[in-house]
């Protein structure tokens, strides 16, 4: 699974740490999710396209091997 | 996400503070065994009482004499591994959940494969000093693989 997350910080310029705040995990886990080493929960997929006001899929895409 | 079964994370420092002088002490009465005993700890009935369960060895409640440093040895360090192995981090989620679980599995991994080759390898005396040690290196494993992480993690991209 690929993610945009790292452009959607930069457009909407918040930081890995604000972000974690916003939906209430570790900064460690939005580092994880956005170099790909960890896939989140579908409640943390909803969190985290509320806050860029976007849909899911927007933000995380499946690839052929998933 | 909640996780039950954890202490509160101000236990972790406890876990620390207990784990460290106690992890010292018990290197020490491993390396010098009998002669590494603390005459405080130190009991004695005066005559060898015949038990409530009395059916040979030693047990707490037959014991004439003993000294209990390795007793206390061991409890502060049984508890100053949980108290650090399972304690919240101070934000707790899914992803630390994650890690604790898969560091678990890391660390009874490491620790079966080397109680296997010190099955093969060792023997005699020193069979049964490795044995002491595989009490606590499980959680031992467990904890530098989840510390380390957590480490790892926090100190990359920290500017972004």
């Amino acid at each position: 699974m690929k993610n945009n997350l790292k452009i959607e910080r930069a457009i909407k310029n918040i930081t890995q740490a604000d972000l974690a705040d916003l939906v209430k995990v570790s900064r460690q886990n939005i580092n994880a999710v956005e170099t790909g080493k960890y896939v989140p929960s579908t409640v943390l997929a909803l969190k985290i396209a509320q806050v860029f006001g976007k849909k899911v899929e927007d933000i995380f895409i499946l690839e052929e091997t998933d | 996400m909640e996780t039950k079964l954890l202490f509160p994370s101000r236990f972790k420092k406890i876990g620390w503070l207990l784990l460290i002088p106690f992890t010292l002490l018990g290197i020490m009465k491993l390396f010098y065994s009998d002669s590494f005993e603390f005459d405080f700890l130190d009991y004695d009935s005066g005559n060898p009482v015949k038990g409530f369960f009395n059916k040979g060895g030693d047990t707490l409640f037959n014991l004439s004499s003993n000294n209990f440093t390795d007793e206390i040895i061991s409890i502060g360090l049984i508890l100053g591994l949980i108290f650090t192995a399972f304690s919240k981090e101070k934000i707790e989620d899914e992803w630390t959940a994650k890690l604790r679980l898969d560091s678990l599995m890391w660390g009874v991994y490491v620790n079966t494969i080397l109680l296997l080759l010190s099955v093969v390898f060792l023997y005699g005396e020193l069979f049964w000093q490795v044995m002491i040690l595989n009490l606590f290196t499980t959680l031992i494993f467990f904890i530098i693989r989840f510390n380390f992480i957590l480490w790892k993690e926090n100190n990359t991209d920290k500017a972004s």
